[in-house]
């Protein structure tokens, strides 16, 4: 399966320290907001079908029907991390061939072990650029100013 | 013999400045949350050979075992099925799971008490699984990731002091 994963863009002359501190912000963000029940674009995940919360697993891990979080043992949003960072682009995602990669793909795509549909697909992976704009501008020191905006505008790929 | 899990020295990693900083009651907190993860995940068909290790599927069920369960199907806690392997029949042993042990310096969790209409104590049948090939009472890599967040967003500040 392919891997799932982000690139991020990092204005230049920032230090190691700063780009894993701006990963570990971004990562942390994606959870919290998944855990809340909002995809990238801010907008609540659509409801578990009826088969899903009729199922031992669902059962089992506690899940609430109106609580959309993606989260069954929670493997899956813990396994999110750094895949890499150079001078000037963080990528986050999931290992390649991982029980993870393959649970975020099919949540991403809506495939959930089948065909994908977009109507099933919850995606999570991906973060708004005005969010993104003010975890590099705390972790780098600086404000959040339009030149800021304008290079991650500049660079950051529609939807991530 | 006892399927007690000590996470000490993983909480001891976690928050660096252990021995200042951390008192009982947050001791007990990360135990309680441990506990949880494990038996959910156990609950789901996993188990894990020891702290840190990937989960995997925890071996399957015997013929025998399967047909007995299926005859007993209405004996089954609501957590389980004749065919899954997770370690649930009453429900007893994972319901059991429980921060045995946690003080400044020493977290223990595990199964504990003694079973409804047996000898064996849920602690014992916890090692008899475990000997059986179904170790189920430790924290996977990811389930360690897990604690390590529930202790930041809960301790926040104090974690951060201890460098993680």
């Amino acid at each position: 399966m392919p891997q799932q994963k982000i690139s991020l863009p990092i204005p230049s002359k920032t230090t190691r320290d700063e780009r894993v501190a701006i990963a570990d912000d971004v990562i942390e963000f994606i959870r919290s907001r998944t855990e809340d029940g909002l995809d990238k674009r801010g907008k609540k995940f659509k409801k578990y079908s009826k088969e899903y919360i009729k199922s031992l697993d669902f059962n089992i891990a506690g899940k609430s029907p109106g609580e959309v979080n993606l989260k069954l043992s929670g493997d899956m949003l813990a396994a999110l991390k750094l895949l890499r960072q150079t001078e000037n682009k963080i990528v986050i995602g999931y290992e390649q061939d991982s029980e993870e990669n393959d649970r975020a793909e099919g949540n991403i795509l809506g495939s959930y072990g089948g065909d994908p549909d977009p109507k099933k697909a919850r995606d999570f992976l991906g973060i708004d650029k005005e969010v993104f704009a003010e975890i590099v501008a705390k972790n780098i020191g600086k404000k959040k100013d339009q030149k800021l905006m304008r290079f991650i505008e500049r660079h950051i790929s529609e939807g991530q | 013999m006892s399927a007690a899990n000590d996470i000490t020295r993983f909480v001891k990693k976690l928050f660096g400045v252990f021995d200042r900083f951390v008192d009982d009651a947050k001791m007990r907190a990360i135990g309680v949350e441990a506990s949880r993860l494990i038996k959910v995940r156990t609950r789901l068909g996993y188990g894990v050979s020891s702290n840190g290790k990937q989960r995997k599927k925890l071996k399957k069920l015997s013929d025998n075992y399967l047909i007995f369960r299926a005859k007993h199907r209405d004996e089954l806690d609501s957590e389980t099925s004749p065919e899954r392997s997770n370690l649930t029949f009453t429900g007893q042993l994972l319901n059991s799971m429980k921060v045995k042990k946690a003080k400044k310096g020493s977290v223990i969790i595990g199964p504990s008490g003694k079973r409804s209409g047996e000898r064996l104590t849920n602690d014992e049948l916890g090692q008899h699984v475990e000997d059986a090939g179904r170790p189920f009472n430790y924290l996977s890599n990811l389930e360690t990731k897990q604690v390590e967040r529930f202790a930041r967003k809960t301790f926040g500040d104090l974690v951060k002091r201890g460098n993680i």
